[in-house]
């Protein structure tokens, strides 16, 4: 059940993430640890990720999770995102 | 250092002439004949001004060449009261930064005055002729907490002045997580001050030279080992810490660079003005004798900003005709490729098109920014 929540958090996350990376369209080929600069997301494209999150999951981020490590990589992403739902 | 040609017309010339600062008889007199000249059309003029953040500076200058009936008079009253205006702005702000530099400074947290704080009275007169923004500050990024505890003793919060509710309102969350992943500066914070000219201050802490997460970097402990106090003219006695002559260069210039450079400030609409240039231009002739040095050139070798700086000034040197590349020995350092870039979205670089003549002069800047973009 919890790898069930896990993975449709993946999905769902990595499509929102697609849509503000500019070297990656394709959720499916978003590594998971590649840092998320290389692949095109600077700190401005940043602030629109997590608004477009905090829509598409109806959560918020506190102060503690608005940090360079959490928009680090799609994992820790994901591992920020999953403590929220 | 030649007198600006009319290729953009009397007026962009008149206003490039405020930028070298009317220091020399030839430049006064250009300037008077300008005025007195009566071909400039006020409406352009006022309007250039304003995008360029001079209009006080050319109030200033235009009410002191006595144009007599050269100048409409309804400009020349609009000039007058924006003077007014101005000076009466000038008598709470510097107190004010004088007051939040000593408070700090009293909870041993060293503040230093950036950009207008610290050169308004040496590079422009002290004569209300720059104008008034907000209260720039420079702070060790180890007292950014100790600022943030203090800033409610002296009346600031977080914080925009709303001129429709006139009110402080909270900074939008966009922008307070802009903040947090970018701790180059502290969050925005204001206070209302009562008065009814200048109804609130904002000020701005930065904590680096540079920025966050840049690839050039100055150290603060280096930069700040060493100060130096500008007296604030009309204050008897009133003294602000400043960064010596070679690093308020450089802090302006690197300043400068990263709005010009990055496209998201054009996007913000703060992409580089004339009064950026202005300065530039000022600290330089001003302190010609601590900058045009191998000294200092060694300096910009050491922190390895030799790129962004000239950068800067190649292009300063190409629009307002000065030296300063060739002076500092840093001729071919830097390709043509390299001058008009600018960083996109994504860490992509682009080219941009025209000169930055045109790029100051031109209303629409994104015409001039269509070019190519290509991964760094």
């Amino acid at each position: 059940m919890e790898q069930l929540k896990q993975d449709q958090i993946t999905e769902k996350l990595l499509v929102v993430l697609s849509k503000h990376l500019k070297f990656t369209a394709d959720p499916q080929t978003i590594p998971l640890d590649k840092p998320l600069d290389e692949l095109g997301l600077d700190s401005m494209g940043a602030v629109n990720l997590l608004l477009d999150l905090e829509d598409n999951f109806a959560i918020s981020f506190p102060g503690s999770l608005i940090s360079e490590d959490t928009f680090r990589t799609a994992a820790n992403l994901h591992k920020a995102v999953y403590s929220l739902v | 250092m030649k007198i600006p040609d009319f290729a953009f017309g009397p007026e962009w010339a008149l206003l490039e002439l405020l930028c070298l600062g009317l220091i020399t008889e030839e430049e006064q007199a250009a300037f008077t004949e300008l005025v007195k000249s009566g071909s400039l059309d006020w409406g352009i003029l006022l309007e250039q001004a304003l995008r360029h953040k001079m209009l006080p500076l050319l109030a200033f200058h235009t009410i002191m060449a006595e144009p007599g009936t050269a100048v409409p008079r309804r400009v020349q009253d609009h000039f007058r009261s924006v003077i007014d205006v101005n000076r009466h702005k000038r008598t709470i702000w510097y107190p004010e930064a004088h007051k939040i530099i000593q408070v700090l400074g009293e909870k041993n947290i060293q503040v230093l005055g950036r950009k207008d704080v610290a050169f308004e009275s040496r590079l422009y007169g002290g004569n209300s002729s720059r104008r008034f923004g907000d209260i720039d500050l420079l702070i060790h990024p180890k007292d950014r907490d100790a600022v943030l505890a203090a800033l409610p003793e002296l009346g600031y919060q977080p914080g925009l002045f709303d001129w429709n509710t006139q009110q402080l309102a909270p900074i939008p969350r966009q922008h307070l997580m802009i903040f947090r992943l970018n701790p180059d500066h502290l969050p925005v914070h204001s206070r209302l001050t009562g008065d009814p000219i200048m109804q609130w201050l904002e000020i701005d802490f930065a904590n680096s030279l540079t920025w966050h997460g840049s690839e050039y970097d100055v150290p603060l402990d280096t930069a700040m080992a060493e100060i130096c106090y500008e007296p604030v003219a009309g204050f008897p006695g009133m003294e602000i810490p400043c960064l010596t002559p070679p690093y308020q260069f450089i802090s302006t210039v690197l300043h400068l660079f990263r709005e010009a450079w990055f496209e998201r400030w054009l996007e913000w609409e703060q992409d580089v003005d004339l009064t950026k240039f202005s300065d530039v231009i000022r600290l330089w002739r001003v302190y010609e004798a601590d900058l045009a040095t191998s000294a200092f050139a060694q300096l910009l070798e050491q922190f390895k900003i030799v790129e962004p700086m000239v950068w800067v000034l190649e292009h300063l040197d190409r629009t307002f005709h000065m030296n300063t590349v060739d002076t500092l020995g840093l001729n071919g350092r830097v390709s043509e490729a390299w001058l008009f870039s600018g960083r996109a979205s994504g860490k992509n670089l682009f080219r941009w098109q025209g000169s930055m003549r045109e790029r100051l002069y031109t209303k629409n800047r994104q015409t001039l920014f269509a070019a190519s973009e290509e991964p760094a």
